[in-house]
């Protein structure tokens, strides 16, 4: 009874701190550069290489890094130090493309993908491929903001023992309050990026007090072999990691947008190898966590984070609580101002000048954090919702590579592309959450390569 | 300096052997009771490995001669060189189907390094030769991508075996096989998709 008042009392006190800096750094920026639309959206050329490695981390390193991560550990064994080899080796691919995403962007006159987009593929009649991403990263990022909702639903529903539904919507009303109203409703990315500073590192304090916190790490040796191998889920999902996540990074505006906030080449390119290292470290961290969690017969490893603080003092305990809300809250913020930039998109009037209005970004940003509770309700499994969320991504990968390295593009080919896969994948999603993606990208690519070549064809036989 | 025509028989010569080694490795020859020997044909994974490997082997030592007209100073140190480190390579990969754990470390630390070291070489090789097209930039990345994804399964390769040296396991269980073919698979796929690059960029 006296854990439960004592984990009630973290709790509020957690939400409260964060509340109050948040909405310090909000308001301060606001006085500021927050109203130019340039920093809302990409922060262009400003953010040092503290700046940019901590906030990359902390995109990754989200809420489902504390209990998704460690489930995965909880019960497949090393899986999860696969997934960080993955995500390791996007932000390095990642990092070694950066030059180039700067010099194209730069090119094309674009601060963010959503407007790269449009200039290497223009509208063909009313189809715009910039429209066909902007909806579709507002449903996968949707699904991303859903995963860190049920994250926080579980955090608060462990403190409080409420209900699963009552847990979602008290940390749904939590987090979109926090968020939009100081966070993405009032400054965009450049709130996003500054405010990932000081959350990134509580989470590495966090990180730190947790590996102090396990008392025998190396009893995880008792654990049969086969949880150190990693096929114990099946070869397909590693198969599935090793080849899909981590260059998935590479659609992903979110990461576009910290390679364009960053203020040098050099600065994009090695705060993303640095970035790399550490989002690594945290997946392993939290790998180990897990299967300490089998090793020591806990129920899950999800809830491995509360038995391992639960005989820790106070402070242990509510620095541990404060780095899982800035996990979550840093990525919560990240997909929130992506949300709110596609809806914006989506919004903005056909063939209108390229720029979008702060205002419009600010309305877009409440109906963006109103319909993510949708997502939440609907798709209430963690995994499904980050596998989902990815695999779609992979839809526009041939138009994306094609775009940064293709002299001859396509408009016609890249606008049926995305809308096959994107058709097919909804088609898919709600059956098969997971393996959705898998027919998209076939289709997609196919309708792409196949019509670039015939289009080809065509423009050879008329020119003999 | 070596004469060219030299150089290509001992590099055939080499080849003959080896693949007909490579082609030998998809029969089991045991010695049962009652018969002396008793042939048994690969079955399963092994003998799609093997098949993999019979091709890339059959392009590698075309690469191999086209790499040696194409070299204006090559000496028998170069050669000797470019053979031990064929040798080795084909062998600890050979060895590493039906092996036991030291064969699977030996094979782990392969994949993990061989990758740097042609890049290494890659590089080298990059600044010497022309593009066949001006898309320099594309296929730099491409080159790249492969030489990581290669390094990545190397890395995955190495971990669960350094894990389980670590745990101080035998490393004689099944999934440990299974796995460790998967990962042979996998770089043998990946080792064509260089090759692929290789031929679309230089050839």
């Amino acid at each position: 009874m006296s854990m439960n008042i004592s984990l009630h009392n973290v709790g509020i006190i957690a939400i409260i701190v964060f509340s109050l800096i948040n909405l310090a750094i909000g308001l301060y920026q606001k006085r500021n550069r927050a109203n130019v639309v340039t920093n809302y959206v990409s922060y262009a050329n400003q953010a040092g290489p503290f700046m940019v490695v901590l906030s990359v981390t902390s995109t990754i390193a989200g809420g489902g890094m504390f209990f998704a991560v460690s489930q995965l550990g909880f019960e497949t064994g090393i899986s999860g130090i696969y997934l960080g080899l993955s995500y390791f080796f996007g932000l390095v691919m990642l990092g070694g493309l950066a030059p180039l995403i700067r010099k194209k962007m730069s090119e094309s006159n674009a601060t963010t993908l959503y407007e790269f987009i449009d200039a290497r593929f223009p509208p063909v009649g009313i189809i715009s491929l910039r429209k066909i991403f902007a909806l579709s990263t507002l449903v996968i990022f949707f699904m991303f903001l859903g995963a860190q909702v049920l994250t926080l639903s579980f955090f608060i529903s462990h403190i409080y023992e409420l209900s699963s539904q009552q847990s979602i919507t008290a940390s749904a009303t939590v987090i979109f309050v926090i968020n939009t109203s100081v966070y993405v409703f009032l400054g965009g990315l450049q709130k996003d990026i500054i405010t990932d500073i000081f959350q990134m590192l509580l989470v590495l304090v966090g990180v730190a007090l947790i590996i102090y916190s396990i008392n025998d790490i190396e009893s995880i040796k008792n654990l049969d072999d086969e949880y150190f191998i990693g096929t114990k889920a099946g070869p397909v999902l590693l198969i599935g990691i090793v080849l899909f996540i981590g260059p998935a990074l590479l659609v992903r505006p979110d990461m576009w947008q910290r390679i364009i906030a960053s203020k040098t080449d050099a600065v994009a390119k090695w705060s993303f190898w640095i970035a790399a290292i550490l989002s690594m470290f945290i997946f392993w961290v939290f790998t180990a966590i897990g299967m300490y969690a089998n090793v020591e017969g806990w129920e899950n490893g999800d809830t491995a984070l509360f038995n391992i603080i639960k005989n820790g003092n106070g402070t242990l305990y509510s620095l541990i609580m404060v780095a899982f809300l800035s996990a979550v809250i840093s990525s919560a913020d990240t997909f929130l101002n992506i949300c709110s930039i596609s809806v914006a998109e989506l919004l903005k009037k056909p063939f209108s000048e390229r720029s979008l209005s702060i205002s419009t970004l600010r309305i877009s940003s409440l109906i963006a954090s109103f319909l993510a509770l949708f997502v939440a309700f609907s798709l209430p499994d963690l995994i499904d919702l980050f596998a989902g969320g990815f695999g779609a991504l992979f839809v526009f990968m041939p138009m994306i590579y094609d775009a940064l390295f293709s002299s001859h593009l396509n408009s016609r080919a890249a606008n049926y592309s995305a809308l096959a896969g994107m058709l097919i994948y909804f088609a898919f999603v709600f059956v098969f959450p997971r393996e959705a993606f898998l027919p998209a990208l076939i289709v997609s690519t196919s309708v792409y390569y196949v019509m670039l070549s015939k289009d080809k064809k065509t423009d050879s036989n008329k020119n003999v | 300096m070596l004469d060219k025509t030299t150089a290509q028989q001992v590099v055939n010569n080499f080849y003959a052997v080896f693949l007909g080694f490579v082609l030998s490795s998809f029969f089991i020859i045991e010695n049962t009771d009652g018969q002396p020997y008793h042939v048994r044909f690969f079955e399963g994974i092994e003998w799609i490995i093997l098949s993999m490997l019979v091709f890339y082997y059959i392009i590698d030592w075309f690469t191999t001669i086209f790499l040696l007209k194409n070299d204006k100073e090559i000496t028998y140190n170069h050669l000797f060189l470019l053979l031990c480190s064929n040798i080795t390579l084909c062998y600890t990969i050979l060895l590493s189907i039906n092996g036991g754990f030291q064969q699977f470390i030996v094979f782990g630390v392969y994949s993990l390094v061989v990758p740097l070291w042609d890049v290494m070489v890659a590089a080298d090789g990059l600044k010497k030769l022309t593009y066949k097209n001006q898309q320099k930039e594309a296929n730099k990345i491409k080159y790249r991508y492969i030489f990581g994804l290669r390094f990545l399964f190397g890395a995955v390769l190495c971990i669960p075996l350094g894990l389980l040296l670590w745990k101080g396991s035998s490393g004689t269980s099944d999934e440990l096989l299974t796995f460790v073919h998967l990962m042979l698979s996998l770089i043998v796929i990946v080792k064509w998709l260089r090759m692929i690059v290789i031929f679309r960029i230089y050839v």
